[in-house]
């Protein structure tokens, strides 16, 4: 009990110095900020509810068609570097790639892929793949690799291939937490494709960025609400499954 | 030819943990040997070297003419672990016939249909071990001395040359357990397979096996055959007197 007193203090000590260093004890509120963005959002704008439909039905594809080409990327790469199925000169490289893919939030790669092919829709799917690719990859290993070794050693023993143990086996017992995995990540990959838009790789976040240059805070609302429902909704349904089917 | 053959073997977690040393036995076609002990002796570590799952430490072993670390032939040793190994999401059934993985062709392993031959004798394995009306349930609806007669089926569907059993009998009702060691006596005495047993219930190892072998103090105490009186064994669990 002491030790997590201890613990708590050294935490809050450390929150301290992180506001410090920051200087966030000089920033001040602005009033008049509130007032002007309140102003400019309320009411949101109904003219634009078609435009922001038609961008979250290509937010969704973007999000689905990512999430999809992420997790066929990342089942095998995920077989090849556990360290219960594959031997670690195999596994060590691939976690590396595993780990690159992940570095960069989806933000980032759309950048990237914009430059290297336009603006478009391409370039958010392509983010979206590469992102899903490395977090997917990771989480789906850490499942091969949480189930019992019991399992496979039996069947091993008895002269199952390799092969036979990832169809037989690992595929089978892992498949509750891969499709939870899964879907997981096309809940949060519907929430960032919203938002790679903004730097021309499709979807809803092309028009957000359009309105918030030329301060058109009402229509910026109204695109965020569109959003918010969608997200709403979308975590909803893969909550409900997750408790279905994972 | 000897089914397995050890001499002067070493087993444990490594170098630094050695569990058992100086392991000397043989085992020849339809003979069964059981090696009891404490808990924590070594003798699922014994068990686990012999079915190639760890590596030997020291001195040498051989089964069916393999020497370890080289794995026998595929498809001729069954093993059942302490804790089953049962897949959770496939059936009964489909459990048993992943005993026979090793006569798969590549193209069935990927699409996961087998023949009809390996459906008749695997449900004939669990006809064996009084489960065939549990063919289609899953392992999660069985009790535990139903789970491990499905291992057991599944490590003697392929009629192996060598069986390897972790704590057979344990969770085992009297019925159940009669019906376990009748179709161990029937693999041994029908098909000649050399059995290795693993157990900690003195009664079960004695009515069972036809050489009891003890394990104390990081090697064997003790040896008996059946029928002979198993007194000598007490020490392996009790100390000397």
């Amino acid at each position: 009990m002491a030790r997590a007193k201890v613990i708590a203090a050294l935490l809050a000590l450390a929150a301290l110095a992180s506001f410090i260093a920051l200087d966030l004890y000089h920033s001040t509120f602005s009033r008049q900020g509130l007032r002007w963005l309140l102003e400019l959002s309320f009411p949101p704008s109904g003219s634009v509810l078609g435009i922001a439909l038609r961008g979250l039905w290509e937010t969704m594809h973007i999000a689905y068609l990512g999430t999809l080409l992420g997790l066929g990327i990342a089942l095998p790469l995920s077989l090849l570097a556990s360290r219960n199925l594959f031997p670690r000169r195999i596994g060590i490289p691939v976690r590396m790639l595993l780990s690159a893919l992940r570095v960069l939030p989806a933000l980032l790669w759309a950048i990237i892929f914009v430059m290297l092919f336009g603006l478009g829709p391409l370039a958010g799917v392509l983010a979206i793949t590469c992102y899903t690719a490395g977090y997917l990859g990771k989480l789906f290993y850490e499942s091969f690799e949480a189930l019992p070794k019991d399992t496979l050693e039996a069947l091993g023993s008895m002269g199952a291939s390799r092969l036979q143990l990832l169809r037989f086996v690992v595929i089978p017992e892992s498949a509750h937490a891969l499709l939870g995995h899964a879907l997981f990540m096309f809940e949060y990959n519907v929430r960032h494709s919203s938002v790679i838009g903004i730097v021309g790789a499709g979807g809803i976040g092309f028009y957000l960025s359009a309105y918030l240059k030329f301060f058109e805070y009402d229509k910026v609302l109204t695109l965020l609400l569109v959003i918010f429902v969608a997200v709403v909704g979308i975590d909803a349904l893969s909550a409900a499954a997750r408790r279905r089917f994972a | 030819m000897m089914r397995i053959a050890a001499k002067g073997l070493s087993v444990g977690h490594s170098a630094e943990k050695v569990l058992l040393r100086d392991i000397s036995f043989e085992l020849r076609r339809g003979e069964s040997l059981a090696f009891v002990g404490a808990s924590g002796c070594g003798k699922t570590t014994l068990l686990k070297t012999l079915a190639g799952i760890l590596p030997l430490l020291d001195g040498e072993a051989s089964v069916l003419g393999t020497a370890l670390p080289s794995r026998p032939p595929r498809g001729k040793v069954g093993y059942i672990p302490q804790n089953l190994g049962l897949v959770q999401n496939a059936t009964v059934l489909e459990n048993v016939l992943y005993g026979l993985a090793a006569e798969l062709t590549t193209s069935r392993s990927i699409s996961g249909v087998f023949p009809e031959e390996h459906l008749s004798r695997a449900r004939a394995a669990l006809a064996e071990v009084g489960l065939s009306h549990k063919a289609d349930s899953s392992p999660r609806q069985l009790s535990g001395g139903e789970k491990r007669r499905v291992a057991i089926a599944r490590a003697i569907v392929q009629r192996p040359e060598v069986l390897l059993a972790d704590e057979m009998f344990s969770e085992l009702d009297p019925k159940s357990a009669e019906e376990v060691l009748a179709a161990l006596k029937r693999i041994q005495d029908g098909h000649g397979t050399a059995i290795v047993l693993v157990e900690h219930n003195l009664t079960m190892a004695c009515g069972t096996a036809d050489t009891i072998v003890g394990l104390r103090d990081g090697g064997i105490v003790a040896r008996c055959s059946r029928g002979e009186k198993p007194e000598c064994l007490l020490e392996v669990f009790y100390g000397k007197s």
